[in-house]
C-alpha cells in the first residue's frame, strides 16, 4: 500500500491544520483573560487575575449566573418528564396524527430560534404576559423536549417492548410496567440527556435574547457586552461560561470512553 | 445530531401482544394510559409551539400604530416582503452566504471525518476532540473570532509578523468574509458529527468489493464512499443550512453594515423599528425557506436508492 502513504499523509496534515483552526479561538480567549493589557491586542503583557476579580465583585454578572442556572436546572428538569413520557408515547402507541406529532416536536430544532424566539414573544405580549425568568423558562423547555424526546425515543426503539411486556404478564398495569421496568432501563440516556440539555439552556441566546425582560442570562449578557463596548472582563466571563458548558461534557465523554475501553473484547 | 432530525420508526409498531380487538382501534382501548403518557406534551406542543407559530402567520396580516397590533386581513406586510428591495437584497444576500458557509464546512469536515472513520486508531478521542468545541457556548466561540480577526487580532499580527502584510488588513473583521469565516467556525462541528457518522456505517465490505473490482482510490471513492455518505450529507446540510440561514447574533457581531442577513431584518422590526406585521411576515419567509430545503433534503436523501456499481 505504499500508494496510500501521501494521501494519508495529506489527511493527516490537514487534521492538524484543522485541529489549530478548532482549538485556536478558544485559547485565545483563555489566555487574553489573564493578560494585563487593558485591550485585548497580541501580543500578550503579563499575567493578572484582575479580569476574574472583577467577575466576582460584578452585581449584575452574579445575577446572571444565577439566572442561566435557575433556567438550565428548571428548564431540564420540566423538559425531562414531558419529552420521556411522550417518547414513550410514541415508542409504545399508535394513535392517527402520531407522525404529525413527531414533526411538530422537532420544528424548534429545525427552525431557526429567531422565529421561535419571536413567534413566542410576540404571543407573550398578546397574552399581557411580562418578559421574565418565566417566559425564558417555557422558551427553554419548548426545545428542550425536543432533545429529550429524540434521545429517548432512540433508547427505547433500541430496548424493543420485550421489557415492558414481560412486566404486563407478570401483571403490571401500563404505568407501573414503565414506572419499574422501563424506567430503571433509562438511567444512563436521561442522565446523558441531561447533560446536552442543561448546556443547551444555558447556552441559548437565539430564542432567549426575546424573551428576556429585566433580567440578563449569561449568553445574552455576553452578547449586549460585545455590542456596547468591550472590556478585558468579557474575556474573564467567556472563559467561566466556558468551562461551565465543557465540564459536563467531558465528565460525559470521559465516561463513554471508559465504558468503549472496558466492553471491547481483547 | 444526526439522529434529532429524523425519528426513525415512523411505522406504527406491530404488537403482537395486543390484537385490535373488534373494530375498535388499539389507542382507542388503551386511552387512559396515553393519555397520561402523551397528554402534557401535547398540550404543551399546542401552546407552545403551533399557537405562537399560527401567530406569526395570523399576525402578518395585521396592521400596527408602531404601538399595539390591530387585528386586521391586510396584505401589505407580504406585499412589501416581495415587492421591497431591501427585502430582496438581503434575501440573496442571506442565501449565498448561507450555501457558502454549507459548502465550506463541508469540504473541511468532508477529510476530517473520511480521516476518522478509516484511518485514525482512537477514533473516539479524534471524534471527542473535535466535538467538544460544539459544546462552548456560542457566544463565546463567535467572540472569540472577533479577537481572531481584528485590526490587532491574532490572524493580522501573524501575517505581518511574517512579513506576508505591511498593513493590518482592516477588512478582516465586519464584513461578509469574517462573517462566513465566523459561521463556517460555529457550525462545522455539526457537519463533521454528521458526515462521520455515516462513514462510520459503510459495511467495509463494499469498499473492499470495490477495489477487488481494480477501482481506483479516486473512484472508489466518487462512486462508493461518496454515494453511500449520501445520508450524512443530508443530515449535515439539514443542521447547517438553516442555522446559518436564521443566524441573526454571528451577522451582529461580526458581519458590518454589507454583513446584515435576514434575521437582522426581522431582528430591527421587533426590537428598532416596532412593525411587528412586517417582521411576522418576514418570519414567515424565513420558515418557509428552512421547511422547503428541509424537505428537499429529506426526498434528495432518498430520491434514488443508492446504487452501487
Amino acid at each position: 500500500m505504499s500508494s496510500a502513504a501521501p494521501r494519508i499523509f495529506a489527511l493527516r496534515a490537514f487534521s492538524v491544520l484543522a485541529f489549530v483552526f478548532i482549538y485556536a479561538p478558544i485559547v485565545l480567549v483563555v489566555l487574553f483573560s489573564f493578560n494585563t493589557s487593558e485591550i485585548s491586542v497580541w501580543p500578550l503583557q503579563g499575567v493578572t487575575l484582575d479580569w476574574y476579580g472583577e467577575l466576582a465583585n460584578s452585581e449584575r454578572i452574579r445575577e446572571a449566573f444565577l439566572l442561566s442556572l435557575r433556567v438550565a436546572l428548571i428548564s431540564t428538569l420540566v423538559a425531562g418528564v414531558i419529552g420521556t413520557l411522550l417518547a414513550y408515547a410514541a415508542h409504545r402507541f399508535t394513535f392517527p396524527g402520531k407522525r404529525m406529532l413527531q414533526r411538530v416536536i422537532l420544528m424548534p430544532l429545525v427552525v431557526p430560534g429567531i422565529v421561535t424566539g419571536i413567534a413566542l414573544a410576540t404571543m407573550f405580549d398578546q397574552a399581557n404576559t411580562p418578559l421574565s425568568a418565566m417566559t425564558i423558562i417555557l422558551g427553554h423547555i419548548t426545545f428542550l423536549i425536543a432533545v429529550f424526546f429524540t434521545t429517548v425515543f432512540a433508547r427505547l426503539q433500541g430496548l424493543g417492548i420485550n421489557i415492558e411486556r414481560s412486566a404486563m404478564d407478570l401483571g403490571a398495569s401500563e404505568l407501573r410496567a414503565f414506572v419499574s421496568a422501563v424506567l430503571p432501563n433509562l438511567k444512563l440516556t436521561l442522565l446523558g440527556a441531561a447533560v446536552i440539555a442543561f448546556t443547551l439552556s444555558f447556552d441559548e441566546i437565539p430564542i432567549t435574547f426575546f424573551l428576556t425582560g429585566t433580567e440578563n442570562t449569561v449568553p445574552v449578557l455576553i452578547y449586549s457586552m460585545l455590542r456596547t463596548g468591550l472590556t478585558p472582563t468579557v474575556n474573564a466571563l467567556a472563559t467561566v461560561s466556558l468551562v461551565i458548558s465543557l465540564t459536563p461534557i467531558i465528565i460525559a465523554g470521559l465516561i463513554g470512553l471508559h465504558i468503549q475501553r472496558t466492553r471491547r473484547p481483547s | 445530531m444526526t439522529a434529532t432530525l429524523e425519528p426513525s420508526a415512523d411505522a406504527p409498531q406491530a404488537d403482537p401482544e395486543t390484537p385490535v380487538v373488534g373494530r375498535r382501534p388499539d389507542w382507542v382501548r388503551r386511552l387512559g394510559p396515553l393519555s397520561i403518557f402523551a397528554g402534557p406534551g401535547i398540550g404543551w406542543l399546542v401552546l407552545f409551539i403551533l399557537i405562537p407559530y399560527g401567530g406569526i402567520l395570523v399576525y402578518s396580516f395585521y396592521t400596527t400604530d408602531m404601538v399595539e397590533l390591530i387585528p386586521a386581513f391586510d396584505l401589505s406586510s407580504l406585499e412589501r416582503v416581495f415587492t421591497d428591495d431591501v427585502v430582496r437584497t438581503v434575501f440573496l444576500r442571506t442565501l449565498g452566504i448561507a450555501l457558502a458557509v454549507t459548502t465550506l464546512t463541508f469540504l473541511i469536515a468532508l477529510p476530517l471525518a473520511y480521516y476518522a472513520a478509516f484511518y485514525v486508531k482512537r477514533k473516539y478521542i479524534f471524534v471527542f476532540l473535535i466535538v467538544v468545541p460544539m459544546w462552548v457556548s456560542y457566544i463565546v466561540r463567535l467572540y472569540s473570532w472577533r479577537l481572531m480577526l481584528g485590526e490587532d487580532g491574532l490572524v493580522n499580527s501573524g501575517l505581518t509578523g511574517i512579513g506576508l502584510i505591511d498593513e493590518p488588513l482592516s477588512f478582516l473583521l465586519f464584513s461578509p468574509t469574517a462573517l462566513v469565516l465566523t459561521m463556517t467556525y460555529v457550525y462545522l462541528p455539526f457537519m463533521f458529527v454528521s458526515l462521520f457518522a455515516a462513514l462510520e456505517g459503510i459495511d467495509r465490505s463494499h469498499l473492499r468489493a470495490a477495489s477487488d473490482l481494480y477501482a481506483t482510490p479516486w473512484r472508489r471513492f466518487s462512486r462508493v464512499t461518496l454515494p453511500l455518505t449520501k445520508p450524512g450529507i443530508a443530515a449535515g446540510v439539514m443542521l447547517v443550512f438553516p442555522l446559518a440561514f436564521g443566524d441573526y447574533i454571528a451577522p451582529g457581531l461580526v458581519g458590518g453594515p454589507d454583513g446584515q442577513l435576514f434575521g437582522n431584518l426581522i431582528q430591527n422590526q421587533f426590537g428598532t423599528t416596532f412593525n411587528y406585521p412586517f417582521g411576522a411576515a418576514l418570519a414567515l419567509v424565513l420558515l418557509v425557506v428552512v421547511l422547503a430545503a428541509v424537505g428537499f433534503l429529506e426526498r434528495w436523501r432518498r430520491v434514488e436508492d443508492v446504487r452501487i456499481y
